[in-house]
């Protein structure tokens, strides 16, 4: 990652550049976009196990393009996902699920008409062990409790925030390893954004999970990783660890 | 006694119908496709039993599975290349150009069948007896109590996979959404394709058995797919299985019924009047089926995806 004018404006945070070597997820020079129309370039990533790694930039900025192709959705046009040390470029999403990555998106992260207790169960969709998929539901129960309280209503009726800790239960019920989550603050009253975050990074210290979130709220975003791009038209145009991020004055001059 | 005899003939019908409504419900349902070429598959079933028993002396039991098997095939077929790659292909039009695609092949598949039939001449499934079956005053075919029983059968099978097995989750993942089914790891192209196959199947199967009573004709089936249609829409968007059935059912004996009053002539009058009614007062459900997020992006992931 070269340093640009963003971060010299931005001013006076080194980027970071620490190893990537035993990443459990790095992502090389890869450009991708829809049909032939590339609209992310040459981006390169790396999540440490057991690391949170946020990625920022303006609507538009290629945030979700990045976290589709590394799920498999998009095919890369160029360059190389590994993850576990495996060539996982254009995976297949169902193949990626079973390797340990889940993904949350930014809408429609529910099935809104099933009960909380199905989609659970989806969760865990490609986990033919009865004993392993009722030991994870037990364990989800644990963390998020009013998942077991309100096992048989539809999801559909839960609250923004409710559904968005569904999400997160419905994710843990795959065995990730690695957590991709697109916005998961959107939509959601700013009051339960807190707590929110706080749980995914409960999740990441306690499971050791690595957790790769895009966001948009930096003040948030900031209180649970541990390093952040920020991408602009596409590329990330700087790397920086939180600490450095949040000495910042101000943020507006990276979008 | 007359009440009691329509009833049994709305059964006997309603079952009919029963079984092709589950088969075009479930294709509407789950992947957003109107497949009006489900009159194809239905027809060409038919016909193959029909060519089967008369040409190479099968029975109709072997008529069938075969006639069934065809449908199936056929049914994957047309999702596999013609629906599901035209999807990426016309964007935001997909479903404009997908319902195109198959009154296009309805057109196509009719007239080349006509043709076939032109030249074959008459084509009906031999190699079952048809008997008169009484009981009490009500009269039936020992077909029709075949025609029952296997449309029923079916369908509590159908209801049976997609309810309790790991295959009929992924249905109802895809169905519900697409976005997270394909988050949790379902393949909705390879749910699309099952769901043809299924779909195609009971239609298949339903060809065959109105075949065996009536001779095939390149637009067999027509009328039987548009009460198919207007049975899914009256079911609901998110209709179980078994409430299609029974809509289904319900549509046949109130069909059969409406004959205390009015002629059969009517019949279908009364069918799609109920439709024009519901789409009436209850439009948006009728609009939903075709404007879900689902039903667009679902072909367009089609290219995106690595499997």
């Amino acid at each position: 990652m070269e340093s640009t004018d963003a971060s010299e404006a931005a001013g006076t945070a080194t980027a970071y550049e620490g190893p990537s070597g035993d990443a459990l997820l790095a992502v090389h020079g890869v450009t991708t976009g829809y049909g032939s129309k590339s609209v992310v370039f040459d981006v390169s990533l790396h999540v440490q196990p057991g690391e949170v790694v946020g990625i920022i930039g303006h609507n538009g900025a290629g945030k979700t393009t990045t976290l589709r192709v590394i799920f498999g959705i998009l095919q890369a046009q160029k360059g190389k996902i590994v993850y576990l040390d495996q060539d996982i470029t254009n995976r297949s999403p169902r193949k990626n699920v079973q390797g340990g990555i889940a993904l949350i998106p930014s809408e429609q992260f529910v099935f809104a008409d099933m009960s909380v207790r199905d989609n659970l169960l989806l969760g865990a969709l490609n986990e033919r062990s009865s004993s392993v998929i009722n030991e994870r539901m037990a364990e989800v129960h644990e963390l998020l409790p009013i998942l077991k309280e309100r096992s048989s209503q539809l999801a559909g009726t839960f609250s923004g925030g409710q559904q968005r800790l569904l999400s997160l239960g419905t994710a843990l019920m795959s065995g990730p390893r690695l957590l991709l989550l697109d916005e998961p603050s959107l939509g959601i009253a700013p009051a339960l954004v807190t707590s929110l975050f706080a749980t995914i990074k409960r999740f990441a210290l306690e499971r050791g999970l690595s957790v790769l979130v895009l966001e948009q709220n930096i003040g948030q975003l900031l209180r649970i990783v541990d390093r952040v791009y920020v991408m602009r038209s596409g590329s990330f145009i700087l790397e920086e660890t939180a600490e450095q991020m949040k000495k910042r004055d101000q943020y507006w001059d990276l979008f | 006694m007359q009440v009691l005899q329509l009833t049994v003939n709305g059964i006997i019908n309603g079952s009919s119908y029963a079984l092709l409504a589950v088969g075009f419900g479930l294709i509407l349902q789950v992947t957003g496709r109107f497949h009006i070429a489900y009159t194809i598959t239905y027809a060409l079933a038919g016909y193959t039993a029909s060519r089967l028993t008369t040409d190479y002396g099968a029975s109709f039991w072997v008529a069938l599975i075969v006639g069934m098997l065809v449908a199936t095939v056929v049914g994957v077929l047309i999702e596999a290349y013609i629906y599901w790659p035209l999807g990426p292909r016309a964007g935001n039009f997909a479903l404009l150009a997908i319902f195109t695609a198959a009154l296009g092949l309805l057109t196509v598949g009719q007239g080349a069948l006509g043709l076939i039939l032109i030249n074959s001449g008459t084509a009906q499934i031999s190699g079952f007896n048809i008997a008169p079956e009484q009981i009490g005053q009500v009269f039936f075919i020992n077909l029709d109590v075949y025609t029952v029983i296997i449309s029923w059968a079916l369908i509590v099978i159908v209801a049976l996979v997609l309810g309790r097995t790991r295959l009929g989750r992924m249905v109802r993942a895809v169905r519900s959404n697409l976005t997270m089914s394909v988050a949790v790891g379902a393949s909705p192209r390879m749910i699309y394709l099952v769901i043809f196959g299924i779909g195609s199947a009971l239609g298949g199967v339903g060809g065959v058995l109105t075949s065996t009573k009536a001779a095939v004709a390149s637009d067999s089936g027509q009328g039987a797919i548009l009460y198919a249609l207007t049975i899914a829409f009256l079911a609901g968007t998110f209709a179980s299985v078994i409430r299609i059935a029974f809509v289904g059912l319900g549509l046949g004996i109130l069909e059969s019924l409406a004959n205390l009053w009015v002629s059969p002539v009517w019949d279908p009058v009364i069918i799609y009047g109920l439709l024009l009614v519901y789409a009436a007062l209850k439009p948006f459900d009728v609009v939903s089926k075709f404007r879900r997020p689902t039903l667009r992006s679902a072909s367009a992931s089609a290219s995106e995806m690595a499997s």
